[in-house]
C-alpha cells in the first residue's frame, strides 16, 4: 500500500490543526478531502474494498493505550496495544479486522497521537516496577503506512528513553526505511509475522513475500534492533510441514537467533462472524478447511488435537535452530501448552512474568538498562 | 379517474362465474387458508367488496383474491364488486399498489408474498426505489442482494419450497445464506430443507457443511447431494424424516469434521469398554475443548449411591480415560 492507493479522504472537524494531517495532506496532492460532517460525510465506504482506499484522519477520542483484550478463559501475555490506527491496508484473507471494522471499512489514522502521547508516556513512567510491552500491530500493521505517517519518527525516540516499556513494531511489510533512518535502537522491538511461503502467497494479499520480510528482519538485526517473529495463525493444509519449515530454514540462514526477543505461536482462530465475510470477499482462500470447534471464548479455533500438532511441530523445528527463543502461545490453554510445547507458564500471570523477564534480560531490568 | 375514487365507484352485483379466479398480475396471497374468511362471509356475509379490473379476456381480480376464493367455495353466484373499466385510466402499477395498501392495512406478508409483490413492482418501477421505497415497507432488509434473492425466490422457486418458506419455517439466516448461493445449489438445498422439514438450527448447520465441503471438495452442492449417500437418504421413505434429518446431518458432520467424529466415537467406546453400571454416565468436555469431563450418578437413595461409587472404584480401566487421539505428544 503506498499513498497512491488513497482515492479519497475523510477528515474530522478540527484535524487539520494536527501536523500529522498537514503531513498525510501534502503527500496525497489532488485526493478529494471531505470534511466529516459536513458534505460528502454520507459517501463513506461501506465495503472493505473501497475502505481500503479511503483515509479517515481522525481525531480519537478513546483511549490511546489499552491492553490487549485476550481472554479469560485461555493464557494471554499482558499485552498493551497503543491505537495509532484501526484498518489495515493489506488484505490478508483471514484478517479478523474484516469483521471487527465491518462497518468503519475505512483506514483510520489518529491524527492527535503526538499530543495524546504524553498521557500514554506517562501512565507508563508511572508505574516504574512494572514491564509494558507495547504494540502498534493489534489494529493495524505497524509499519504498512510509516512511510506516510513516520509513526516510526515520533514513537522510536520516545519509547526509547523509558525504562520499563518495549514497543513492538509488527509487520508483514518491507517498509523499514524510517526505522533504519532513526539512531534510536533500544527498548524497541521490530517483529515480522510470518507464516508458510506457499500459504501467505495465496492468503496474505498486499503483504510483502516471506523471503523479503526475513530479508528486511535481516537488515534490521544488522543495524541493531531486536527481532520478535510471530507465526499467527498457524494454518494446517496439504504441505504444511514442509512448508512451515521452508520458513525457518530461511530464519536459520538470515538470522541470528541471539537476537531474536521471542517468537510467539497462535492458530487460526476467528468470531463466527468473520467466516461468511472470508467465503464471500476470498472465495479462493484455504483457510476456512480445517476442522474448527467452538472455543471456550466463543471463538470458533481448531479441534485441540491439531493446535497441539502444529505448535509442537512447529516447536521443535525452532528449537532445532536455537534453544533460547522465547517462545510463547497466543491465547491457549495451559494444557495446549504443556501438550504443545512441553511446558506452560500455568496462568496468564506466568506467561507476564516468562515475557517480561524476556525484556529484562535483552534491555535491562525496569530502571536499569544494560 | 384517480386512484383514490375508486372507493367512490358504487358496487354492482357481479357473477362470480364470470371472473377469472387464477392468481392474476395484482395477486400477493400464498399459503392460506380460506377457512376463517369462509366462516366470516357465511356469518356476516361479506363486508368489503373485492375491486375487479374489466379486461378484454373478462374480469381480473385487483383486490380480494381470498374473498373471490371464498365466494366460490361457498356456491355464491353473485356479489357485489368495485369494477374498474379502461375509460377509468387506472395504471397496472396504481392496481397493484391499490392492492399492495389494501393488504398491508389489514395483514401481515409472509416471505413469499413479498416475492410476490416485488416481483410484480419489478415489472413497473426501478430496483432503486424497490430498495429505498418498497422493501421497508413489507419490513425487509433494504439491500439490493436482498431484492435480488426474493425475486429469484418467487421466480425459481417450487410450490413445495414457498410452501415451506410462508409457514416460517425458513429462519432468514437461512434464507441470507441460501441467497448467496447459485440457483442450483439453492435449489438443492431449499428442497431436502423442506422435504426433511429440517428445524431452524439443522437449517444452519446442513448448510454450513455444505457449502464448506463444497470449498474443500472442490465440487457443488448439488453434486455433494446427489452423490450417493445423501440421495438415499432424501428420497428414503424409511426410517421417518426426523431420523433422516438426522442421520444426513451425521453424514455431512462426519464428512466435514472427521477427527472430531473420529475422536468422539473413540472416547464413546472407550466408556462403554468400562461396563459402566446403568445410571453412571461420563461425558467428555464439548469438543474435548475443556479439561474436564463429567461424571454424573443417578441414585435411588444413600446405599445406592454408596454402591454406585464402590462399583466404580472397582473399575480398573477408569485410570486410563484419556483423550481418544494418538500421535501426538501428551
Amino acid at each position: 500500500m503506498s499513498a497512491s492507493n488513497i482515492k479519497r479522504i475523510f477528515q474530522d472537524e478540527g484535524a487539520s490543526e494536527y501536523s500529522l494531517t498537514r503531513h498525510i495532506l501534502a503527500q496525497l496532492p489532488g485526493v478529494p478531502v471531505h470534511p466529516v460532517g459536513g458534505e460528502g460525510t454520507d459517501a463513506q465506504p461501506k465495503t472493505v474494498e473501497t475502505g481500503k482506499e479511503t483515509l479517515y484522519l481522525q481525531r480519537y477520542k478513546g483511549d490511546f493505550l489499552k491492553p490487549c483484550p485476550g481472554t479469560r478463559e485461555y493464557i494471554c501475555c499482558g499485552y498493551q496495544i497503543l491505537n495509532l490506527a484501526a484498518n489495515c491496508p493489506l488484505d490478508c484473507s483471514y484478517c479478523i479486522l474484516q469483521s471487527y471494522f465491518a462497518h468503519q471499512p475505512c483506514l483510520r489514522v489518529f491524527v492527535n497521537l503526538e499530543e495524546r502521547l504524553p498521557e500514554v508516556l506517562d501512565l507508563i513512567e508511572s508505574q516504574p516496577g512494572r514491564v509494558f510491552r507495547v504494540g502498534t500491530g493489534e489494529f493495524t500493521d505497524s509499519l504498512a503506512l510509516d512511510p506516510m505517517t513516520r509513526w516510526s519518527d515520533l514513537l522510536l525516540p520516545r519509547f526509547s528513553r523509558l525504562k520499563n516499556a518495549v514497543l513492538e513494531l509488527k509487520t508483514k511489510t518491507t517498509r523499514i526505511s524510517r526505522v533504519l533512518a532513526s539512531s534510536h535502537r533500544d527498548r524497541i522491538i521490530l517483529s515480522w509475522s510470518l507464516n508458510g511461503p506457499e500459504i501467505s502467497a495465496r492468503e496474505e494479499k498486499g503483504a510483502a513475500s516471506i523471503r523479503s520480510r526475513i530479508e528486511a528482519a535481516k537488515q534490521c538485526q544488522s543495524e541493531g534492533f531486536t527481532l520478535g517473529f510471530h507465526f499467527d495463525p498457524l494454518i494446517p493444509y496439504s504441505g504444511w510441514k514442509d512448508d512451515y519449515a521452508r520458513t525457518i530454514e530461511m530464519l536459520d540462514r538470515e538470522i541470528d537467533p541471539r537476537g531474536v526477543i521471542w517468537i510467539s505461536m497462535g492458530s487460526f482462530r476467528f468470531m463466527p462472524a468473520l467466516k461468511p465475510i472470508i467465503r464471500k470477499r476470498h472465495p479462493n482462500s484455504s483457510v476456512l478447511n480445517g476442522e474448527f470447534i467452538v472455543g471456550l471464548d466463543g471463538k470458533i479455533r481448531y479441534f485441540k488435537p491439531i493446535r497441539i500438532e502444529l505448535y509442537h511441530f512447529v516447536k521443535q523445528l525452532l528449537e532445532r535452530w536455537h534453544s533460547d527463543l522465547g517462545l510463547y502461545l497466543c491465547m491457549e490453554s495451559d494444557e495446549v501448552w504443556r501438550a504443545g510445547m512441553g511446558w506452560s507458564p500455568g496462568t496468564s500471570s506466568g506467561l507476564r512474568e516468562y515475557l517480561d523477564q524476556r525484556v529484562v534480560k535483552f534491555f535491562g531490568a525496569p530502571g536499569h538498562p544494560t | 379517474m384517480y386512484i383514490h375514487k375508486i372507493m367512490e365507484t358504487a358496487p354492482r352485483q357481479i357473477a362470480l362465474g364470470t371472473v377469472d379466479d387464477s392468481p392474476g398480475p395484482f395477486c400477493m396471497s400464498f399459503g392460506f387458508t380460506l377457512d376463517p374468511l369462509i366462516r366470516s362471509i357465511r356469518e356476516v356475509g361479506l363486508i368489503n367488496p373485492p375491486i375487479l379490473k374489466s379486461e378484454p379476456e373478462g374480469l381480473t381480480i385487483v383486490c380480494g383474491y381470498r374473498r373471490i376464493l371464498a365466494l366460490k367455495e361457498l356456491k355464491v353466484e353473485t356479489a357485489p364488486c368495485r369494477v374498474i373499466f379502461d375509460h377509468d385510466r387506472i395504471l397496472p402499477l396504481e392496481c397493484l399498489l391499490l392492492n399492495l395498501h389494501d393488504n398491508l392495512a389489514t395483514r401481515s406478508l409472509n416471505n413469499v408474498e413479498k416475492g410476490m409483490v416485488l416481483s410484480r413492482l419489478d415489472a413497473w418501477i426501478s430496483r432503486k426505489e424497490m430498495v429505498q421505497r418498497y422493501m421497508p415497507l413489507l419490513g425487509l432488509r433494504s439491500h439490493e442482494i436482498n431484492l435480488r434473492f426474493f425475486l429469484e425466490m418467487e421466480r425459481d422457486f417450487g410450490a413445495k419450497v414457498k410452501m415451506f418458506v410462508a409457514e416460517g419455517k425458513l429462519s432468514m439466516q437461512t434464507v441470507k445464506m441460501v441467497s448467496e448461493m447459485d440457483a442450483a445449489s439453492r435449489y438443492a438445498v431449499l428442497k431436502l430443507i423442506s422435504e426433511l422439514k429440517l428445524n431452524i438450527n439443522q437449517q444452519s448447520k446442513f448448510i454450513d457443511y455444505l457449502v464448506d465441503l463444497a470449498f474443500i471438495e472442490n465440487r457443488s452442492i448439488p453434486q455433494i447431494l446427489e452423490a450417493e449417500a445423501f440421495t438415499a437418504i432424501g428420497s428414503d421413505t424409511q426410517p421417518n424424516r426426523p431420523q433422516q434429518a438426522k442421520a444426513m446431518l451425521s453424514k455431512l458432520r462426519t464428512r466435514r469434521n472427521p477427527s472430531i467424529v473420529n475422536a468422539e466415537k473413540q472416547f464413546n467406546r472407550m466408556v462403554s469398554d468400562l461396563n459402566l453400571q446403568d445410571g453412571i454416565q461420563i461425558s467428555a468436555p464439548p469438543f474435548f475443548e475443556g479439561e474436564n469431563y463429567k461424571l454424573e450418578i443417578f441414585f435411588k437413595e444413600g446405599q445406592d449411591l454408596k454402591s454406585k461409587i464402590e462399583g466404580l472404584n472397582r473399575i480398573g480401566g477408569l485410570a486410563e480415560l484419556r483423550y481418544p487421539w494418538k500421535g501426538i505428544p501428551k
